[in-house]
């Protein structure tokens, strides 16, 4: 009985026949599975912080591409690592306390990682919930050190006295306390998240001059000789990941020492009582992710991801409110007629002759723009098109005999509207909203390129135009250039193909 | 057979219908007056209940015009149509505020358009398209259904019985069978019968057939044409019978008005018209027609009319037929001061036979 | 008179979702010098099938399974595409197609239409020779010479028709196929066109296959009639005879069925029913289900063409007394 079910089903059987249609469809459930996904795959803090606190990717490797790009160019990549909560227990051990026959308690964190990657991670950090208590003088660092995979130790604080002379003192007159290497209280501290950073530890001029410099003039003396103090402060990090740490502390060329590294740091103290519980462990690699990051650190995947949703969002509704409205316009001028028609139409046609977007432009700048703004103001231009095929087709249908007849039978206007017009342009009007998604989406892209989208908003064009504030295209950020383009033309592209497949089936005059 | 002065039902008193025509920018600025296509120019004649009343001419004539403009489907620019609806139609209507002429008749020009609704249960059309007069998208129900909800009449199981009486009566059975179908699944010759089932539906007193078989198989033509009658004859019903072809006009109506360029330029009993027409522009009409009789291959049809139809927005002065026809040029003399001038009224010709009733828009014929 | 065209059991049918449609389903005639033929049949009937069989140009998804179609003495339906547009089609055989009128292409005027036609099927011709046959033609149709410069939408649906028949008269074919040249035209003009083709007729030993539904138009023109009922040929014969003593009974509900000017006004009759589905055709005699006539005998079995001791051809049970042979 059901008329509307049968004549889905024939359409259906119809629709499966063109194959552009159904790739379409398919890209369209996609689209509509990543939208509804990002809930359960995606990180809404990272989008929640994108665009108004930048400290949170501060754990982010910044500007690094895609890791499968390694896989294409043969060059492996360090992975990033940012290890959570439970998750840090994988990569970092504390161990402690051990009563030492000095009379010291110690504790010790190990934090273990791999470098795989041509080039070193630009940083590896912890942070760790702290809490202590010792006896004056305090808390004593005893070493930090990054133990490398050719078994060489590479020490950033080591106990050592002015001069270079390692003598057996008592730890509490060679080695610093936390204090002088953190800057943290030496005797207590209550309870706070300590941070710890490889690169901060290596550029700290303190830490370079009062222990580092020391260890490495003993080893290295003679090859060292010539090398300007500045030199060394700006290489010291490079040299921990180098296979010669004299060649990179001088500046020169060197490869990265590939395998596993720890980081180890002890503190001593006595009657030491500490709590320490790991918090957060990142090795900053080469390569975040499935789309890289961006300057600033904010990993690319998330956002184009999450751009799914907008992209949809102002696609779909752009294009039925504009339908809608191009619709019962066309309609509206086509089967009321006369002078009505001729007014109506005559606006349609100014306002479809406005250029559109230099007028966008002036509109978005002159009212803040949002999101709703932007689709409003998307929609007040682009309707006319949809009304001028709509009034003719009203025209058309009006003029039916079947139309009249119902005229004759008593059928007022609306009833001929919406029993006898309606259903004959529905048809189109499915075929043009799916064809004039991609224009929507790109015009809210161009506006957001052009820095007048939404700014509380992350979406594709957004987050080119940041790339282009960043010039990214200039420093060969391609990977931040072209994901997001591509998935503007995806979503553009699959709702051709379906309108096209539609078009196809409702226009009769375009079958072959 | 109802005759003329019978019960008259429809009274149409110089309708005219004329289409404005797009002025162009300059005619606008140099206020030039307005141009009209005088489609429907000046008609009038009546129709007796039950009777069948043919408007006959070429295309471009106006008879589908009037026919329009009869049911109000086109706007008339001037003249009278006044129609007596039955009572209970009319109670409606004066309860609408609209106040029947003397004699129980409406002025179908002067009702608004909002409240012209309780007569269109009066006033039906068949349109000459079977194709194109069903919606293609309704079932044959749905179809006959429609007329039937839009003036509140019935319960939906009475309204499926009057459905079910009416497929029976223009003989589409089993009438349950033909319900469920779609337009697309009939033949030509079931969709009008379709068509004709929805116009009596209602029950109307008038309806306009607009060329209601000319589309159809030959062979099928006189089934249809017969329904119609039926129908007539069952229900008392007035037919406006529009047709070009004579033939057929000579078998169903009872009287006949042939229409050339907007206006009647013959009208009478159809038999009579047809068998001996008195107007020239009849008589080309008739001469030209060809018939089923081998004898005509030997000779050539002499036609006597020249030229071609002039456009209906330059319609020549006086006689607008003078400028075709072949007893103005035969008797110009006598009639140069009349034809090229003067419009011919529509009289009784000087020397009909007694008993004939028919009126004739010809100097030659009028004129002592 | 000399024979031109001879149609051999000709079948075209054409493969639809629905099944195989017969639409001319074993069609013979021959067409003399300078004879007239009127094909008449209802629509769906087959007739314009047929002649676009005769020109080669049936429409896809419609081809011709068998048959023969001999026009001085080649088989055209042996014929490549190439052979037929070079030495058939106007040449030998031309068409005044249905609603061809309305065909014209409004961007360019009637002249240059027809000199088209010229540069497609006669290359060598020059210029002026053209445009001089040009206005030569539009003459012959009773236009004057000026016309050839106007466009279609200045000319009214009458000179429009002339127009179309000159085309097809431009390299003097011994045959024109006209199906339907008076359909959309109203009754003065439809006499005109009717006289024109006459007139041609008569004065240039044309033949003519006239195709119509009307059969008031096939009396004013043709010499031989065949009565085409779903694809078959039901009856064959000299236009007196066919119109004046039927022997088919299709033939006769057909002439009663028509309306007439003059003599008495009788009740119309008309044949009830529907002609077949040509997908699923009756078993027996095409007609036989809407015959008033029909004996079971009709049900069951197709009757031949049974050639009838007056020279006509009729498929109907009925003649077989006064059949001479059974034929085709």
């Amino acid at each position: 009985m059901s008329v509307t079910l049968k004549s889905i089903v024939d359409f259906w059987r119809e629709y499966r026949r063109y194959p552009i249609g159904l790739v379409g469809l398919g890209l369209l459930l996609l689209l509509i599975i990543a939208a509804l996904t990002f809930p359960i795959f995606g990180d809404y803090q990272v989008v929640k912080n994108w665009l108004t606190n930048q400290e949170y990717f501060q754990d982010y490797p910044r500007a690094v591409p895609p890791c499968w790009v390694g896989l294409l160019t043969g060059q492996s990549q360090t992975q990033t690592i940012i290890a959570k909560d439970a998750e840090v227990a994988s990569f970092v051990a504390v161990e402690g306390p051990v009563q030492g026959e000095d009379g010291y308690v110690r504790y010790r964190i190990t934090a273990t990682f791999t470098v795989t990657g041509a080039t070193e991670p630009s940083d590896v950090a912890l942070e760790a919930y702290m809490s202590y208590q010792a006896d004056p003088p305090g808390v004593l660092i005893e070493e930090i050190k990054v133990v490398r995979p050719d078994g060489k130790e590479f020490y950033l604080v080591k106990p050592v006295l002015p001069g270079g002379l390692n003598v057996n003192l008592p730890l509490e007159t060679v080695a610093p306390t936390i204090g002088t290497v953190f800057g943290y209280p030496n005797t207590k501290l209550p309870g706070a998240d300590v941070p710890f950073s490889l690169v901060g530890l290596a550029q700290n001029p303190v830490v370079i001059t009062r222990f580092i410099l020391p260890t490495l003039t003993q080893e290295y003396g003679a090859e060292l000789a010539g090398a300007s103090l500045s030199q060394l402060l700006t290489n010291v990090y490079r040299a921990i990941f180098s296979d010669d740490i004299a060649a990179a502390l001088k500046g020169e060329d060197y490869n990265v020492l590939q395998g596993d590294y720890q980081v180890i740091i002890t503190f001593a103290g006595k009657n030491l009582d500490m709590e320490i519980e790991p918090k957060k462990f990142v090795v900053k690699g080469s390569c975040y992710g499935l789309l890289g990051t961006d300057d600033k650190g904010r990993p690319l995947d998330q956002g184009i991801y999450y751009g799914v949703r907008w992209a949809l969002i102002i696609g779909l509704l752009t294009s039925v409110i504009t339908v809608v409205v191009g619709t019962l316009y066309g309609i509206a001028a086509g089967y009321i007629g006369g002078i009505v028609d001729e007014v109506l139409l005559r606006f349609a046609q100014v306002v479809y002759s406005l250029p559109v977007l230099p007028l966008l432009i002036l509109l978005a700048a002159l009212f803040k723009p949002n999101i709703w703004m932007i689709i409003i103001l998307i929609v007040a231009f682009s309707w006319p098109g949809i009304s001028f095929v709509t009034r003719s087709m009203a025209l058309q249908i009006k003029s039916e005999p079947y139309v009249e007849a119902a005229i004759a039978a008593g059928a007022g206007t609306l009833r001929i509207l919406i029993l006898y017009i309606l259903p004959q342009v529905l048809p189109y009007m499915f075929a043009s909203m799916a064809l004039s998604v991609p224009g929507a989406v790109i015009a809210e892209a161009s506006l957001s390129f052009l820095g007048l989208g939404d700014p509380d908003l992350v979406t594709w064009g957004k987050i080119l135009y940041d790339a282009q504030d960043a010039g990214a295209a200039l420093n060969g950020y391609w990977w931040w250039v072209i994901p997001p383009g591509l998935a503007i033309a995806l979503v553009g592209m699959t709702f051709v193909f379906i309108g096209n497949a539609l078009d196809t089936i409702l226009n009769p005059k375009l079958k072959r | 057979m109802a005759q003329a002065n019978g019960d008259i039902v429809l009274d149409v008193r110089d309708l005219k219908v004329w289409f404005p025509l797009r002025r162009s920018i300059s005619e606008i600025v140099t206020m030039k007056p307005r141009r009209y296509v005088k489609a429907v120019d000046g008609v009038t004649f009546k129709v007796a209940k039950g009777e069948v009343f043919c408007l006959v001419g070429e295309s471009g004539c106006g008879k589908t015009t009037t026919g329009k403009a009869i049911l109000r489907l086109v706007d008339p620019t001037g003249g009278q149509v006044l129609f007596k609806p039955k009572p209970e139609i009319l109670k409606e209507l004066e309860r609408r505020g609209i106040k029947p002429v003397d004699g129980g008749y409406v002025d179908l020009v002067r009702v608004p358009k909002g409240k012209f609704k309780p007569l269109r249960r009066e006033l039906q059309i068949v349109y000459q398209d079977p194709y194109g007069s069903l919606n293609p998208r309704f079932t044959i129900k749905r179809i006959l259904e429609d007329p039937l909800i839009i003036h509140g009449i019935g319960s939906p199981k009475e309204r499926e019985e009057m459905i079910a009486r009416i497929l029976e009566a223009v003989k589409l059975t089993p009438a349950s069978d033909f319900m469920t179908r779609y337009p697309h699944q009939l033949s030509g010759g079931q969709r009008q019968r379709v068509a004709i089932a929805r116009a009596f539906i209602l029950n109307p007193s008038l309806v306009v057939a607009d060329e209601p078989v000319s589309m159809l198989d030959v062979s099928i033509r006189a089934e249809i044409l017969e329904l119609l009658l039926d129908f007539r004859k069952k229900y008392g019903t007035s037919l406006i019978f529009i047709t070009h072809d004579l033939a057929v006009a000579r078998y169903i109506c009872d009287r006949i008005a042939v229409m050339y360029l907007g206006k009647i330029v013959e009208i009478g009993d159809a038999r009579r018209v047809i068998e001996e027409p008195v107007h020239p522009y009849t008589k080309a009409l008739v001469a030209a027609i060809p018939e089923p009789d081998p004898d005509n291959r030997l000779r050539i049809r002499e036609v006597p009319i020249k030229g071609e139809v002039p456009n209906a927005a330059s319609i020549p002065p006086g006689c607008r037929f003078h400028p075709r026809c072949v007893e103005y040029e035969q008797d110009k003399e006598r009639l140069d001061a009349l034809c090229p001038v003067k419009e011919p009224p529509l009289d009784r010709p000087i020397n009909a036979a007694p008993g004939d009733e028919r009126l004739v828009a010809c100097w030659r014929y009028i004129e002592k | 008179m000399a024979e031109l065209l001879r149609v051999e059991n000709l079948k075209t049918y054409y493969n639809t979702l629905r099944g195989i449609v017969r639409a001319v389903d074993g069609v013979s005639f021959t067409l003399r010098k300078g004879e007239v033929l009127g094909i008449a049949g209802e629509s769906g009937s087959g007739k314009s099938t047929l002649a676009w069989s005769l020109l080669g140009l049936v429409p896809p998804p419609g081809y011709v399974k068998e048959g023969h179609i001999y026009l001085d003495g080649m088989d055209i339906t042996r014929m490549s595409e190439a052979e037929l547009r070079k030495k058939v089609r106007w040449k030998k055989i031309s068409m005044v197609f249905q609603g061809a009128m309305n065909a014209l292409t409004p961007v360019y005027t009637v002249g240059r239409q027809i000199e088209e036609v010229f540069k497609i099927h006669a290359p060598h011709m020059g210029k002026q020779e053209v445009w001089n046959r040009i206005y030569e033609l539009l003459e012959s149709v009773g236009l004057h010479r000026s016309i050839a410069h106007r466009y279609p939408h200045e000319l009214s649906g009458g000179q429009k028709q002339r127009v179309v028949i000159a085309m097809a008269l431009a390299l003097e074919p011994d045959i024109v196929i006209a199906d339907e040249p008076t359909t959309a035209l109203d009754v003065v003009v439809q006499a005109q066109i009717l006289n024109l083709l006459k007139r041609l007729q008569r004065e240039k030993g044309l033949s003519i296959i006239l195709i119509t539904h009307d059969l008031g138009v096939i009396a004013e023109l043709a010499e031989t009639v065949m009565i085409m009922y779903a694809g078959k040929m039901v009856e064959y014969g000299p236009a007196d005879l066919v119109f004046t003593r039927p022997k088919h009974p299709y033939t006769e509900a057909l002439l009663k069925a028509i309306p007439r000017l003059r003599g008495p006004v009788d009740k119309l009759i008309y044949i009830p029913g529907q002609p077949p589905d040509l997908t699923r055709p009756p078993p027996g005699c095409k007609f036989a289900p809407r015959c008033p006539l029909a004996m079971d005998e009709c049900h069951e079995k197709e009757p031949p063409l049974f050639k009838l001791v007056d020279g006509r051809l009729s498929a109907c049970w009925l003649n077989r007394n006064e059949a001479l042979e059974a034929g085709g």
